[in-house]
């Protein structure tokens, strides 16, 4: 069988490209912690929120396969599987952004009209208690679906799959549960006075949307590298093109909702953070969001030769991940910034830093094993499907 | 279209496909096939097309709906007659996008169901030309034209039989499509 | 390999069906006489239908003082029959559209039969507020039309009349979906049917279908475009309706999660309608092949996940209330579930939320008998969760002078209970005429397992050997 070639070698000069890339980002995000502290921490705290959101998006991806039983995109799970490798990291750089709290989040000193419930929970010590129990929660579900999984290379034991899909349905409710609190209080508090209830669901939809988006053009790099080159199809393409096609539908339509519901009840405590992104060159960025995570890709999408052609995929995918970190910059920057948005050397500088870590950390959960999931007895669906 | 057709009827999908991809091979013109389902392939083995017109009138019809509801919705509310309604602004753009939405599925759906309606010619009315009484129920007829003057019918009979064909009929029909 | 056996997916139809049983089988209970457990639930269901209509009539000859609303509780009764049903009209659409999408092929069992109850579910809708109105007979004024009076337009930045847009939009797609779907099989009984003048009328609707293969391929086109719309169409719809509370500034109607959280309360309850209706079909018409263990199995899962998401999206509210620092939204849901009308909300709550966890537990999924009683009480809980969230959120407004409370009079009664009786009829005239399960579909899964079966199966053990080879490769 030497025909089938699963290795994956990535060459040295990538990585290094890869470290120079960190670490020149890395400088110049520090630099900002110096110059001026209660900015960069912003770019900091999305760069982490980011690079965590596309682990998870791995390990939601996987975990819903497993709960659904699905059997397409068994091929490529070790993809979503790798993107795992990109939670601890991501998990401590919100940590160590969160600790640095009171320069972040108003509440923390200003105490003003926060009170009964909500000063009990916008309180600090247990905010970070908080934070330390989802973190620590998402990672030990990850691991453990992952060693499973992993197991079964070498055990092809139907029994794996029926434990990975127990776990993987408990992870999914409470992530669920914790999701949801985490981004009321790493993003909303951010202004303690704004409120949505369908906050958590928002950044669901972004989550998912772009984390498909990641999964499509590291498959794509997989096939052209050689490790998926003689598992992944068109086929898988397709699907996967459609379910981008659906999730940024859907981040559009809870996008909308929550604007739509703002904008015509028109309640003050509630415009606040709309006016504000309304305003002067807020404006333009508030509507190129649309246009690069739905408006562009439904339209790219909605033609099956874009789905079925890797080459137009990657590009569409690339376009929502543009999307996705001006998404997380406009719920994270505006609360921190002034009356016009500022992109400053370091907000380049924390984006690429936190891609090319993204992307080292992949190579390395990539090549912790093997590519495919051999013993997994719902691969051979995955290899004979068409849609 | 006028001529002698060789009509092969068959009970099992797989055979069908079989025999469809052999025959097109060959070289036979299929008229067409009759089945009691959408038999998944069949479309690459008869070598159609992917539809067209159907898709391409529902997409254009669908934003022809989307964009005439925007301009009345517009035109209607913010300069026809102009009304106050809660203080909202008169290109209320976020209230108008439900109906829009609305009016581009309706238009959309219904254009793409009366194109199929009108390329396939489905009609009140119309009588149904049934080539094998079991095509509705559990028979695959395989229609082939007997044209060609290379088509040499036992030959193409025996073709047929080895694939399972339970019944080969050879008609003189007129077959309009 | 303790358990081998759990990944070679089981058949989706038992029994061993050929293609021509398929026909005979779905065909038999059209081309037979009724029995009488038909004839008792139909003449049940035909009173009931009176007596609703009766109360309509008198409530509109009377005027709307026959109904039990005040000036702080103007929605009441009638809006929430009105969100429910068009709630239950949403599982019919999930399974044929959105299922369709997900290639999830059990669908092709309980589609035709949840299509037909979407519609019915609709019609039932649709009447409510009608009567709400006041004055029916003015219910054109609802859509743009150039009139005398100017012309004034309607409203177009009024949710009610996106309302009105959105169900007859939903009614319009559904009734054509299920149309489309129904034509083959219409094809299929006309060619059985002797001649006469049910065959007259099944060759006009089958529109001269004689199973060209060039027909099928466009018809599979046309099929996955409505499919494709219909998705956002009925995610639409209830989004809309949920925007009939979310635009407004009431304490327990503004929020933000209204739409998704209504979309995902309307497939729970419609799947749990489906789940009531379909245990008693295949019971009543020997369709136990056709409708198996596995195909209720899925549906509770699909219940489990909806009814997950509602309970999550209770939590939201009630926790976000809280959060906000808002005194009123925190006294609405302090009231919702303390107040003098807690006991709505703890139904709500057990029926939706707690009873449905038994469905967990996979000995109770394989059992029908509880299945339907659980889907009965999700029932129940779903129209509770309406009148929660319309009534409690109304009867203690800002101003306490103003606070009172809500009954429903027998009028308001007697229509809720004709509304059954329409769907009722409804349900049971579809039974005894039109195929109840979409035969087309049915042997498309059925003829496809026939043929590949034994060829995936090799061709299947093959590769998972060529990888294995290349995985120990790998980690050696």
């Amino acid at each position: 069988m030497n025909a089938i070639s699963t290795e994956f070698h990535p060459s040295p000069r990538l990585i290094r490209w890869l470290w120079g890339l960190v670490i020149g980002g890395g400088a110049t995000l520090a630099l900002g912690l110096v110059i001026s502290p209660q900015m960069a921490l912003s770019s900091l705290l999305s760069a982490g929120y980011t690079l965590l959101c596309a682990g998870l998006a791995g390990i939601f991806f996987v975990a819903a396969q497993y709960a659904s039983g699905a059997s397409w995109a068994v091929a490529f799970r070790r993809v979503p599987e790798a993107m795992c490798a990109a939670l601890p990291v991501g998990a401590l750089i919100v940590g160590v952004t969160l600790l640095a709290g009171s320069e972040l989040y108003p509440w923390v000193h200003d105490r003003h009209h926060i009170t009964g419930f909500k000063a009990m929970w916008l309180n600090f010590p247990f905010f970070l208690m908080r934070a330390v129990f989802y973190l620590l929660l998402w990672w030990v579900f990850a691991r453990k679906i992952l060693a499973t999984s992993r197991a079964q290379d070498a055990n092809p034991d139907p029994a794996l799959s029926q434990r990975n899909t127990r776990l993987s349905v408990l992870f999914l409710v409470l992530f669920a549960i914790t999701f949801w609190l985490a981004s009321f209080d790493w993003i909303m508090s951010l202004e303690p006075h704004w409120y949505s209830t369908i906050f958590g669901i928002y950044n669901f939809a972004g989550m998912f949307s772009s984390g498909i988006a990641i999964i499509i053009l590291l498959v794509l790099w997989m096939r052209r590298a050689g490790p998926l080159r003689d598992f992944v199809t068109d086929e898988h393409f397709h699907d996967l093109g459609k379910l981008l096609f659906g999730f940024t539908s859907f981040w559009m339509y809870i996008w909308f909702s929550q604007y739509m519901l703002i904008w015509y009840a028109n309640i003050t405590e509630e415009t606040l953070r709309y006016t504000h992104l309304q305003h002067r060159y807020w404006l333009p960025l508030f509507i190129l969001n649309v246009i690069l995570n739905w408006v562009f890709p439904f339209l790219a999408l909605l033609n099956k030769r874009t789905k079925r052609t890797g080459h137009l995929l990657a590009r569409v995918a690339a376009v929502v991940l543009v999307g996705r970190w001006l998404d997380v910059y406009l719920m994270v920057q505006p609360a921190a910034g002034g009356e016009n948005p500022t992109i400053a050397v370091w907000d380049i500088g924390a984006v690429v830093a936190a891609s090319a870590l993204f992307v080292l950390l992949f190579i390395r959960g990539m090549r912790q094993a093997s590519p495919v999931p051999a013993g997994d007895p719902r691969l051979a669906e995955s290899l004979h499907y068409h849609n | 279209m006028t001529g002698r057709v060789m009509v092969g009827i068959f009970t099992n999908e797989g055979d069908l496909l079989d025999v469809t991809n052999t025959v097109r091979a060959r070289g036979i013109k299929i008229v067409d096939v009759y089945a009691p389902y959408a038999v998944h392939g069949l479309d690459k083995a008869m070598g159609l097309p992917a539809p067209w017109r159907i898709p391409w009138t529902c997409f254009a019809l669908g934003l022809f709906g989307a964009v005439a509801k925007t301009w009345f919705e517009y035109w209607t509310t913010a300069t026809d007659w102009p009304v106050n309604v809660g203080g909202k602004p008169w290109d209320s753009l976020p209230a108008f996008v439900p109906i829009t939405f609305e009016i581009m599925v309706l238009f959309a759906g219904l254009s793409a169901v009366f194109a199929f309606f009108w390329v396939s010619r489905l009609y009140p009315g119309k009588k149904a030309v049934i080539t094998n009484v079991g095509t509705t129920d559990d028979r695959f007829a395989l229609v082939l034209e007997e044209s060609d003057a290379a088509f040499d019918p036992d030959e193409v009979r025996a073709l047929l039989e080895s694939y399972g064909a339970v019944e080969v009929t050879e008609r003189a029909e007129v077959v309009i499509r | 390999m303790a358990d081998a056996g759990a990944f070679v997916r089981p058949p989706l139809i038992t029994g061993d069906k050929s293609i021509a049983q398929v026909t005979q089988d779905v065909s038999a209970p059209m081309e037979r006489r009724p029995g009488l457990l038909w004839w008792v639930a139909f003449l049940i269901s035909v009173a009931l239908l009176a007596l609703g209509a009766l109360a309509i009539g008198y409530q509109i000859a009377t005027g709307v003082g026959t109904w039990g609303l005040n000036t702080s509780v103007g929605w009441a009764f009638d809006i929430t029959n009105f969100v429910f049903w068009i709630g239950i009209g949403h599982a019919g659409t999930l399974i044929s559209a959105i299922l369709f999408l997900f290639r999830q092929r059990w669908r092709t069992s309980v589609n035709r039969a949840a299509e037909a109850m979407t519609l019915f579910a609709v019609m039932c809708a649709g009447i409510f507020p009608l009567i709400h109105l006041g004055r029916p007979w003015m219910a054109y004024w609802i859509f743009p039309y150039p009139n005398t009076r100017g012309s004034l337009w309607m409203n177009f930045r009024s949710p009610l009349a996106w309302d009105a847009f959105a169900v007859s939009t939903y009614f319009i797609i559904s009734a054509t979906f299920w149309y489309i779907g129904l034509i083959p099989d219409l094809a299929t009984i006309r060619d059985r049917a002797k001649p006469g003048f049910r065959r007259t009328l099944l060759s006009i609707f089958s529109l001269g279908w004689d199973g060209s293969f060039r027909t099928w391929q466009r018809y599979e086109t046309t099929y996955m475009l409505l499919a494709g719309l219909a998705t956002p169409l009925v995610v639409s719809v209830h989004t809309i309706v949920s925007w009939d509370f979310a635009t407004s500034v009431i304490p327990g109607w503004h929020t933000t999660i209204f739409p998704p959280y209504f979309v995902a309360g309307a497939i729970f309850s419609g799947m749990a309608m489906v789940l009531t209706l379909m245990i008693i079909a295949r019971k009543v018409m020997n369709l136990e092949d056709y409708i198996t263990h596995r195909h209720v199995d899925v549906m509770c899962k699909l219940i489990i996940l909806n009814s997950s998401i509602v309970g999550l999206a209770y939590m939201t509210e009630f926790f976000t209330a809280f959060y906000s620092g808002n005194t009123y939204e925190q006294f609405t849901f302090i009231n919702r579930a303390f107040g003098p009308m807690a006991w709505t909300y703890w139904v709500m709550l057990s029926c939706n939320v707690f009873i449905p966890l038994l469905l967990w537990i996979k000995r109770v999924r394989m059992s029908l008998p509880m299945v339907f009683v659980i889907s009965l009480f999700i029932n129940v809980g779903m129209w509770f969760e309406r009148f929660v969230i319309i009534v409690t959120s109304l009867h203690r407004d800002y101003l306490p002078a103003n606070w009172t409370s809500y009954t429903p009079t027998s009028v308001e009664v007697a229509t809720l209970l004709g509304s059954f009786g329409l769907f009722f009829t409804l349900f049971l005239l579809f039974c005894r005429l039109l195929p109840i399960i979409a035969m087309a579909e049915v042997k498309g899964v059925i003829g496809h397992e026939r043929a590949h079966h034994h060829k995936k199966a090799a061709m299947g053990h093959n590769a998972v050997r060529t990888v294995q080879e290349s995985g120990a490769e790998v980690l050696q």
